[in-house]
């Protein structure tokens, strides 16, 4: 779903207030890596201890491809960001996923303002 | 054809997961059914009261098999796991292919249907679902974790008649054991309370609307003042052996299940037919080599609906005249639904082992004749009982269990 149109049909402008009101907490890199940790801990019940930067997904947090899959679900909704399945399948420690996520968070985050402001000069020109 | 036996209960219900604990429950006239504050939320459903299972602790499964099952597997695997335990059945047996599993649930995981087309209906894409839903919605998600968790290579049969499953899943049981198939059967049914069986019974107008102020006081199966089937939740479990299996490696053995009849009415959907239910407990008995005079009680499927319950004190009494004690515990446990079979069974063995007969509960003006209702608890040398379950599709399912006297 391109940034600024959203299955609920509200606009652009909308979502920058709620998300930046909602979650202004997690944009920053290392709000992100506690948000993706607490997901591992919380949801796929990953032993806090065993989180580390180096840390593997697969062979270490035994994380498979049905958790694959609903760990992309969890960042998604939790983030409000589209990842791409192709770059997910290709992650495979921690570390890997915090940079991921935290640049595609970035660029979401980027696009919305952008979309709003060209929304406010449109209305404004209005 | 080899003997089979039973070695192992397990149970989880609205008034307990322990078979002694909950026939103690049933025997001082119980109830497991309360308000259900989620169904007062639901536009035009009439139904406020169910049975729901609680204090159930889901973490006790490891998540790496939890995070694919719905409750009912929970529930069943919970359940299994103690029959299991009760029966001192070795693990290790499952991995060599002689232990089938014979289990189901009225339909997939309600819960994981409803969370599917939540997502899907709402954005038309399915980005958002996790990869694990069709393993909670498919037909067999029950017996399937059931095989995964404790690692069983055998066959896996899915028992899918509603009401019936868990008489259905003993009958596949013991026709997988008598001829050899197998040594040994995990048995049971299992179901979650949702809005889909709440609103199923409403909708055909079986469902006791109401009732908030005094939920134990329904279902009322047999009394002039029932009005309907209060849906519950649960998983029974029962392990039978071969005799030969059973006695070769000392297991205590509990009781015999000595015949399974089936019959399908095929005349209606919803609508019991007598000849039909009376056609299920003559074919058990026929199985079992039995004549009526040799039953000593019978377990009714009575649910409290205005029509099944008549319907089955009519083929009952045909059978059995007003000799044989007949009782139901739906008004205990309300219905679980696929469940019930295999907790009536539980209950049954333990009556034939204790020689006391719990009574129906909220029996107090009985609505029938010709059968010989228990409105208290009765003591008596129980020898072999007669369960029945029947299902919407008019299918009945009976099976005759005999005290094990060694």
């Amino acid at each position: 779903m391109p940034p600024g149109r959203t299955s609920t049909g509200r606009d652009a402008a909308f979502w920058v207030t709620v998300t930046f009101r909602d979650e202004g907490d997690v944009q920053s890199a290392d709000a992100i890596i506690e948000e993706l940790n607490r997901i591992l801990v919380k949801q796929f019940e990953v032993d806090p201890e065993q989180i580390t930067s180096e840390a593997r997904l697969r062979d270490d947090l035994d994380l498979d491809s049905l958790d694959a899959a609903d760990l992309l679900i969890a960042i998604e909704k939790r983030f409000r960001v589209r990842l791409d399945d192709t770059e997910v399948r290709k992650l495979t420690t921690v570390g890997e996923m915090h940079a991921y996520v935290h640049t595609v968070v970035a660029e979401a985050a980027a696009g919305r303002v952008k979309v709003a402001e060209e929304a406010e000069q449109s209305s404004n020109a209005g | 054809m080899k003997r089979v036996v039973i070695t192992g209960m397990g149970l989880v219900t609205p008034l307990g997961s322990q078979v002694g604990p909950v026939f103690e429950a049933v025997l001082a006239g119980e109830s497991g059914v309360v308000v259900v504050p989620a169904f007062a939320q639901v536009q035009d459903l009439g139904v406020r009261i169910g049975g729901p299972v609680r204090g159930f602790e889901a973490q006790r499964i490891p998540r790496k098999f939890r995070r694919s099952m719905a409750r009912m597997s929970q529930y069943a695997a919970t359940a299994a796991a103690d029959a299991i335990a009760q029966a001192g059945f070795p693990e290790a047996e499952f991995g060599g292919g002689r232990v089938a599993i014979c289990a189901g649930s009225t339909t997939g995981s309600p819960d994981a249907m409803e969370e599917f087309f939540r997502e899907y209906l709402g954005t038309s894409s399915i980005r958002g679902i996790s990869g694990t839903s069709f393993l909670r919605v498919m037909s067999h998600t029950v017996p399937a974790h059931l095989a995964l968790i404790f690692g069983s290579t055998g066959p896996v049969h899915t028992a899918a008649c509603a009401c019936a499953i868990s008489n259905q899943a003993v009958g596949m049981g013991l026709d997988l054991l008598r001829l050899g198939r197998a040594d040994a059967a995990l048995c049971g049914g299992a179901d979650e309370l949702s809005i889909l069986g709440a609103a199923t019974f409403d909708l055909v107008g079986a469902a006791a609307r109401g009732w908030e102020a005094t939920p134990d006081q329904r279902p009322a199966p047999f009394d002039r003042s029932r009005d309907g089937v209060v849906v519950s939740e649960g998983a029974s479990m029962l392990l039978l052996e071969t005799l030969e299996h059973a006695q070769a490696r000392g297991a205590t053995i509990l009781a015999e299940v000595l015949g399974y009849g089936e019959s399908c009415d095929a005349t209606h959907m919803s609508s019991p037919e007598p000849a039909g239910m009376r056609s299920a407990m003559e074919r058990a008995l026929a199985d079992a080599g039995l004549g009526p005079e040799a039953i000593d009680y019978v377990n009714a499927h009575a649910t409290g609906t205005t029509v099944g319950d008549v319907a089955e004190a009519e083929a009952t009494a045909a059978l059995f005249g007003d000799r044989v004690p007949v009782s139901s515990f739906k008004g205990h446990f309300g219905h679980t639904l696929a469940a019930c079979g295999g907790i009536e069974l539980a209950m049954c063995v333990e009556a034939m082992r204790r020689g006391v007969l719990p009574p129906t509960k909220n029996l107090r003006d009985p609505d029938v004749t010709g059968v010989r209702l228990l409105t208290e608890p009765l003591v008596a040398d129980v020898r072999r009982v007669v369960s029945n379950n029947f299902a919407f599709g008019g299918i009945n399912a009976s099976v005759v269990v005999g005290r094990w006297d060694g």
